[in-house]
């Protein structure tokens, strides 16, 4: 059979735009409902995806006050899917700077155990300070240091979960997976990641930053195909090419300013208060990527906008228009099939975490009508041929990565 | 009044999942208040709760979670999310314990000082890996280093470290109010934000700033278990568990309202055991006739609001869901069965603590 796309749904609250929560028919706090959670779960079974994926950080998100945020912790909401479900994977967002890593690995196992072999666990380091003073801390630790925790917590966990002797799941142990585009995260990610989330505007750089992994994991002694790279896409779709582009220029319209202006400015990490709109960003404030401080991951995908197309500041904001930096596909289900083909036919992607402008509508557009048009081009599956996490992925069981040398932890 | 009736269930092996399920579903049908999901080695009771909460709309579940391993901010998301998804019908049968890697990891960075106390922490396991285990001086660095610039916290004893705890979760559960979430889509306004607080609590074993990152649930806040224990006394739980669960042999000679007192009650699967607990098999029925009236009088003696049924020596799940059907209906006043927790009712309602 020919390479198969795999597909996840990022369930991003109300949709990946900050204008989502405001957008015509959507209730404007059904994120805060469980039920938001389980039907988008339930169609994405229906439309055989890969996985459904929760983003996560343990705190309060300061952007709540202009746009709806996460508000219900992964392992909770995954178990009810479990529930509700049989088939669809069940892809969680934990910190591995904020959890114990014994408590960590015992229950996202258990999660496992309960869901027949669906869950995968998407290791985070947790930006930014506020997360960090719900821990007992006054500031986030250092970029590397999180990525050494990260890479001792993970380790420790996966070979918890390969000591397990009872309480079993059918796939063996949860698919490990991972989202940094830093130094630090690639270097994570070619060590224990299964698949890679990455963010990506462009298809050269995303076919030589999968390229990167797969010979990174190649030189930790891995098969370079145990990774699946699904860079996420940001999806607005309209049954002609205008229609999207006017669900595009309303989604912007709604995109309260204070928050795409307060979200740029903290991944910049400088203020942008009193810069207009017809200003362009100052070159002078960027610093390089590997040292910028939060996220270098979105900061990498911003700076690399500004130092292209210099925008001004209005122009950047209509461009990420509060998404962040995942990429936007704007158009008719086979213009965004073609998109999602030429993508995955150039080697820059096995597939794709969907973030939908709108949920519930965006999903349901992408699965009633985008999905198809990949089914029928041979891309993406018309059934389950399995029942687990792996076997959608096409993952087998890796070696247990080696705990972390001491001597890779603590420089003198 | 009805009286309130909590089945303990430790979910995995040898009662899995699926046994749960259906033992839930008898339960539920013979008039239980609550479902208790046991912390003892089997799957994790917060996975397990929702999960089960997912397939079941009628009846309450309480998940055992110790103070040990868990960061306080974490459990009182992970609570709160049940609770919200359950409707408000999830508690917390908190557990002392010790502390957790996360939080825990200043006092181990101590340049040392801690580091033989952690080791003979049994229970501290592989997190010993950052914490100190064997007290070498490079593994306490390390644990320092990612400890970073947190200030020293003190030892406390297990029964402190229980009311921090719970005094932490319980205000992070009210900081962020049901009324702030106001969803003004014209004004481009998700939240009041003035009715949102930081708890900024800084304690002896804790400090944790908020506020909590979801709105607080339909029942207030969730329900807080505590067993009585020489660890944990009457006055420490008092102040805030909404319900008390007490063994045969514990006097109480203190009533707080707002609190319920439960009575714990062996269901044994060795009908030889104890004469106190709930046989199961055959002669079952005579003897649970006998035994509703002991504990009824029991619960008159010592003012009790219900009991905690707590299953042991692994009974068949067919035995334990047929003791269920019988000795339920006769410890509970319920009328129908089933009506305390009926679908739209609080746990807290359930449990007369609203």
């Amino acid at each position: 059979m020919t390479r198969q796309l795999h597909i996840n749904v990022n369930i991003l609250n109300a949709g990946v735009f900050g204008g989502s929560w405001r957008f015509p028919g959507t209730d404007g706090t059904a994120s805060y409902t469980i039920d938001h959670y389980t039907s988008i779960a339930k169609k994405a079974e229906q439309a055989k995806l890969d996985a459904v994926f929760l983003a996560d950080g343990p705190s309060l998100d300061p952007s709540v006050k202009h746009r709806t945020a996460n508000n219900l912790e992964p392992t909770t909401v995954l178990a009810r899917i479990a529930a509700q479900t049989e088939k669809i994977g069940l892809i969680g967002t934990l910190s591995s700077t904020y959890n114990d890593p014994v408590e960590l690995a015992r229950r996202l196992g258990d999660l496992d155990h309960v869901s027949g072999g669906r869950f995968g666990w998407n290791v985070v380091t947790t930006a930014g300070p506020v997360a960090a003073r719900n821990f007992g801390r006054r500031g986030e630790l250092e970029h590397a240091t999180r990525y050494e925790r990260a890479a001792d917590v993970a380790t420790q966990v996966i070979a918890a979960w390969a000591a397990r002797t009872r309480l079993l799941s059918p796939q063996g142990r949860p698919v490990v997976v991972q989202a940094g585009g830093s130094t630090d995260g690639k270097r994570l990610a070619s060590r224990v990641g299964e698949v890679i989330f990455s963010a990506d505007q462009d298809l050269a750089h995303a076919r030589a930053f999968r390229t990167e992994l797969r010979d990174g994991a190649a030189a930790f002694g891995r098969n370079p195909d145990e990774l699946v790279v699904l860079p996420g896409l940001s999806t607005v779709v309209g049954s002609t090419e205008a229609e999207a582009r006017a669900r595009r220029e309303l989604l912007d319209n709604l995109l309260p300013d204070a928050y795409a202006r307060s979200r740029l400015a903290g991944q910049l990490g400088f203020s942008l208060d009193g810069l207009s709109d017809d200003e362009p960003i100052p070159a002078s404030l960027l610093v390089e990527p590997d040292q910028a401080g939060g996220s270098q991951t979105f900061y990498r995908v911003v700076k690399a906008i500004i130092d292209r197309d210099n925008p001004t500041l209005g122009q950047l904001l209509k461009k990420l228009s509060g998404g962040g930096g995942h990429r936007i596909v704007t158009g008719t289900p086979e213009q965004i099939a073609d998109d999602i083909e030429q993508w995955f036919r150039a080697g820059a992607a096995d597939g794709f975490n969907v973030m939908p402008d709108v949920l519930p509508s965006g999903f349901d557009d992408f699965a009633d009508h985008v999905i198809p048009v990949l089914q029928r081009r041979g891309l993406f599956r018309t059934e389950y041929e399995g029942t687990t996490l792996r076997d959608h992925l096409g993952l087998g069981l890796p070696a247990v990565p080696a705990l972390l040398p001491e001597s890779e932890v603590i420089p003198a | 009044m009805t009286t309130i009736i909590q089945l303990t269930l430790s979910v995995g092996d040898p009662l899995t999942l699926a046994d749960a399920d259906a033992v839930t579903a008898v339960a539920q049908e013979a008039g239980v208040t609550t479902i208790r999901l046991a912390d003892d080695g089997n799957l994790d009771p917060t996975v397990t709760a929702g999960y089960l909460a997912g397939r079941h709309h009628g009846i309450g579940f309480i998940a055992e979670v110790p103070t040990t391993h868990q960061a306080p901010y974490n459990t009182a998301r992970r609570i709160l999310s049940l609770d919200r998804a359950s409707g408000g019908r999830t508690g917390i049968a908190l557990r002392p314990g010790d502390g957790d890697e996360v939080s825990g990891g200043v006092v181990v960075g101590l340049a040392g000082r801690r580091a033989g106390e952690v080791a003979e922490d049994s229970d501290a396991g592989p997190a010993a890996r950052w914490a100190g285990e064997g007290g070498g001086q490079v593994v306490v660095d390390r644990a320092a280093r990612w400890a970073g610039e947190c200030g020293g916290q003190a030892f406390v004893g297990r029964a402190a470290r229980w009311t921090e705890y719970a005094h932490v979760l319980s205000r992070l559960w009210a900081s962020f109010p049901r009324v702030a979430l106001i969803g003004d889509q014209a004004a481009g306004l998700v939240v009041d934000d003035e009715l949102i607080r930081a708890i900024n609590h800084n304690g002896e074993s804790y400090r944790v700033a908020g506020p909590i990152d979801g709105p607080s649930s339909v029942q207030g806040r969730p329900v807080i278990v505590a067993d009585l224990t020489d660890e944990l006394p009457f006055a420490a739980a008092a102040e805030y568990a909404d319900v008390i669960v007490i063994d045969r042999a514990t006097q109480v000679d203190q009533h707080i309202s707002g609190v319920a007192l439960l009575g714990r009650v062996w269901i044994d699967a060795d009908a030889d055991a104890d004469a106190d607990a709930a046989p199961v098999g055959p002669t079952a029925p005579a003897g649970l006739v006998a035994l509703a009236g002991e504990l009824r009088a029991w619960a008159l003696e010592q003012r009790l609001d219900g009991f905690e049924l707590v299953p042991r020596g692994d009974p068949d799940p067919e035995d334990l869901a047929a003791v269920l059907k019988t000795l339920v209906p006769l410890l509970a006043n319920a009328s129908p069965p089933g009506a305390a927790a009926a679908s739209g009712t609080t746990l807290r309602a359930a449990l007369a603590l609203a």
